[in-house]
């Protein structure tokens, strides 16, 4: 027998080969998600706005700059750490948090939050208890308003119709995410107007549907479970749906959820292991409460998309929802 | 035969079964044979012989620990033993006597048990275990069930052996008068099945024993998964996590020790079990109990060269070798001989919660590696640290390379030590606070004109004493 074969009854290594947990490594995994995304990454940039890329570019740059600064200046091996990925996604994941159009410095400076402030801080890749995306979302919206808020709508029939400019005499519309154009105007009946892949509106959507797609691909290659974005799916739905019940001219559940950052949010936010609960339970339960926050903030708050700081506020109840989840030990 | 379904958590590992083919090598008898003073769970034994003393094969070195041939005890001295840490231990050293045992009178030979160490993992002793259900035995199950790749001597054992171990069953089967008897195997053991159930045939006991498969889930051999498994099929509720098996009047013995039984039966000792060794040619080895690692794989040409190094047990539950003097004992199932792999460098916890749904026994490893990084005892205790029987599925399924039962195992060490001490200082202030109130009520109880001397009746002896040296000096 070589010993390649009595190698078999020793290698740990062979049986994760076997098993398949060598293709869940941290690398592997988010090549994935930044594999999921492109999808949704070529549809934003071909129906919504190129500029996308660029700000791609540069979120990834430089998230993987500030990475490899802070691993050298806290004397830890800086190629290894920038191989795993987790910068580059924090960076992907940023770019296509904010409007394609925002200044370079300050998609750099939010880079610079997620990176130092989010995760070095505590501790770096694993440590983390806020999702650094979601906290450099924060950061921004809370010190750049008017740019945070800058979504391309301009060919958007809809929105027009819905804003009082049919005709089109206007240079450019400022509006919070395309979902807000539900919050401060009336109920647009999907009826009545047609829509097409060049409207931005629908455009949405469809990249919504991406986010989905690549999202079930997550799901179906083991990368990401189920529990957390059907949590958050289901409960962001009966919570709009119970609204509709009561108030008819609460936001649709259609638009509810295919609208905003919701499907984004619950394939690629609310998935993150480092700052989500971690067992199946716990996730159900951080799923469900993102979905509530979800909800309140978008109907009863002032910020036109609430998920963000949804998903904050439940990542600083995970290590409550930890503590609480006992194992029914077999 | 049945099949059960399979356990919930647990990993499909790929079958590696070495040296079942083949019938087993006996191992000659070495000059001398090693036998350390170590009882189940690392307790110290009392050697209960000296040195010169002539001792035969059977007879007990220390309680719990019988000699497996026939010798005199040269010294009592540290000696090193197959353990994870490599330490060393006082051992009782006996130079073997190689002259023909006299026959023993098979039919006089009664089942003394004291001796047998279970053959499984734990090592725990076999007359404890049957102590516990002795008289209310509900159910006899006899675990054949070998999970782990590259271990194979129980598959082995019922391949070319099944015989003496229906022996060994039935002898069981006599002295504890269980309702009823089963022997759990994986389901893939198609020759040991079929071996094992000619057996029967041969010895009329079918009705006797049924033979229940399992899925061959890593690890659904462990003790309290095959104990709920059986209770499950059975219809009874499983084992809450304060119940022992022998509690619900069940005995879980290990195929290895039933077939140590009927070497009892037969030869009047247990000295030998069957080691699977994988080295440059798999086989199966019938070694004598107390056989140094060295002599085992030099009568087999397989002693490590280079870079190679031998490794105790499986991939999982196994360790290095750090001194091929250890000896072969009754835990002692495979012995690989073959070069480590580097191991990948270990990533930080990324609570992707995979380790979660593997563990068979519904823990939260990730939760658990946090908890005893942070050295929290109460929380580890809280999610059940106790419950985890390193079976290792979580370091397999870890996608970050981080050995979670390394930690467990260390954790659970410390714990047992901190209970121990903790025990121990209880006892001590008990004690203690006896001691005082023995003291005060002597004081209540002192006669009157017997009063304890005052400060000032002291004080003046002294100075009397101090006088009188005056006056003398």
């Amino acid at each position: 027998m070589s010993e390649q074969h009595t190698r078999r009854a020793v290698d740990i290594g062979l049986l994760r080969q076997s098993t398949g947990a060598t293709w869940r490594a941290t690398p592997v995994i988010m090549r994935q998600v930044i594999l999921a995304l492109l999808p949704g990454i070529v549809l934003y940039a071909y129906l919504i706005d190129a500029r996308v890329l660029l700000g791609l570019t540069i979120a990834v740059i430089a998230a993987l700059l500030f990475e490899a600064m802070v691993m050298w200046l806290r004397k830890r091996p800086v190629t290894s750490r920038l191989g795993d990925g987790s910068a580059a996604v924090t960076g992907v994941l940023l770019a296509l948090s904010v409007p394609p159009g925002l200044p370079a410095w300050q998609l750099i400076i939010g880079c610079g939050v997620a990176i130092l402030l989010a995760k070095h801080v505590f501790g770096g890749l694993g440590h983390n208890p806020f999702n650094p995306a979601m906290v450099a979302f924060a950061v921004l919206i809370v010190s750049f308003p008017v740019t945070m808020t800058d979504w391309p709508m301009t060919a958007d029939p809809v929105a027009r119709v819905a804003l009082g400019d049919p005709a089109g005499t206007w240079d450019a519309m400022t509006s919070q995410t395309p979902l807000d154009r539900y919050r401060a105007h009336a109920r647009i009946t999907t009826g009545d107007t047609v829509f097409t892949l060049s409207s931005p509106g629908t455009a949405w959507v469809v990249i919504a549907l991406a986010w989905l797609g690549g999202g079930l691909w997550l799901l179906w290659m083991r990368v990401i479970t189920w529990h957390a974005p059907v949590a958050l799916l289901v409960s962001l739905g009966t919570c709009h749906g119970l609204a509709t019940l009561i108030s008819p001219t609460a936001m649709p559940i259609g638009i509810a959820l295919l609208g905003g950052a919701t499907l984004f949010g619950a394939f690629f936010i609310v998935t993150d292991p480092v700052s989500g609960a971690a067992t199946p339970r716990g996730r159900l339960l951080f799923g469900a409460g993102v979905g509530v926050l979800t909800f309140l903030i978008r109907q009863f708050g002032s910020w036109p998309e609430g998920f963000a700081f949804a998903v904050l506020i439940m990542n600083a109840a995970v290590p409550l929802i930890d503590r609480l989840d006992r194992p029914r030990v077999r | 035969m049945e099949t059960l379904p399979r356990i919930s958590g647990g990993m499909d590992l790929p079958r590696f079964k070495p040296g079942v083919q083949h019938p087993p090598v006996t191992i000659a008898l070495p000059a001398t044979l090693v036998f350390p003073l170590i009882g189940h769970q690392g307790r110290a034994l009392q050697a209960c012989v000296v040195a010169g003393e002539h001792v035969h094969a059977g007879q007990l070195l220390a309680p719990g620990m019988a000699a497996s041939a026939k010798g005199v005890v040269r010294a009592i001295e540290d000696h090193a033993t197959a353990h994870p840490s490599g330490m060393t231990a006082p051992s009782v050293i006996l130079d073997v006597d190689h002259t023909r045992e006299s026959a023993v009178d098979a039919s006089s030979a009664t089942l003394d048990l004291a001796g047998i160490v279970g053959h499984g993992g734990a090592g725990f002793s076999l007359s404890r275990k049957l102590s516990t259900v002795a008289d209310r035995c509900r159910c006899l199950i006899i675990n054949a069930a070998e999970c782990e790749p590259g271990i194979a001597c129980d598959e082995s054992l019922l391949c070319h052996d099944a015989g003496a171990v229906l022996e060994g069953i039935k002898a069981l089967i006599t002295y504890l008068q269980p309702e009823q008897c089963v022997l759990a195997i994986e389901s893939d053991k198609t020759h040991a099945i079929t071996s094992f159930e000619d057996a029967l045939k041969e010895g009329k006991a079918t009705g006797e024993i049924r033979v229940l498969a399992l899925h061959p889930t890593y690890p659904s051999g462990a003790e309290r998964l095959l104990v709920n498994q059986v209770l499950k099929w059975q219809g009874l509720e499983r084992l809450p996590s304060h119940q022992r098996p022998g509690d619900r009047g069940i005995a879980c013995i290990n195929v290895a020790t039933a077939h140590a039984v009927a070497q009892i039966l037969n030869t009047g000792a247990a000295t030998q079990r069957l080691v699977t060794v994988n080295a440059h040619e798999a086989c199966t080895a019938r070694v004598t109990l107390g056989t140094p690692v060295q002599h085992v794989l030099d009568v087999l040409g397989a002693l490590p060269v280079g870079a190679q190094r031998v490794r105790v047990g499986g991939p999982l539950s196994g360790f290095e070798l750090a001194d091929l003097a250890a000896p072969v004992l009754t835990t002692c199932n495979a012995l690989t001989v073959a070069t480590p792999v580097p191991e990948e460098p270990v990533l930080p916890c990324i609570r992707c919660g995979d380790c979660v749904p593997v563990c068979p026994m519904g823990l939260y490893p990730q939760q658990l590696f946090a908890l005893a990084q942070a050295q929290d005892s109460k929380g580890l205790q809280r999610k059940g640290i106790d419950r985890c029987i390193t079976c290792g599925c979580c370091d397999i399924a870890c996608p970050s390379f981080i050995n979670l039962t390394t930690h467990f195992r260390s954790a659970q060490s410390r714990l047992r030590e901190h209970a121990e001490t903790e025990r121990a200082a209880t006892h001590a202030e008990a004690l203690h606070e006896r001691h005082r109130e023995r003291v005060a009520r002597d004081e209540q109880r002192t006669i009157p004109g017997t009063e304890a001397p005052t400060r000032t009746a002291v004080s003046s002896a002294l100075s009397r004493a101090r006088a009188r040296r005056k006056r003398s000096g």
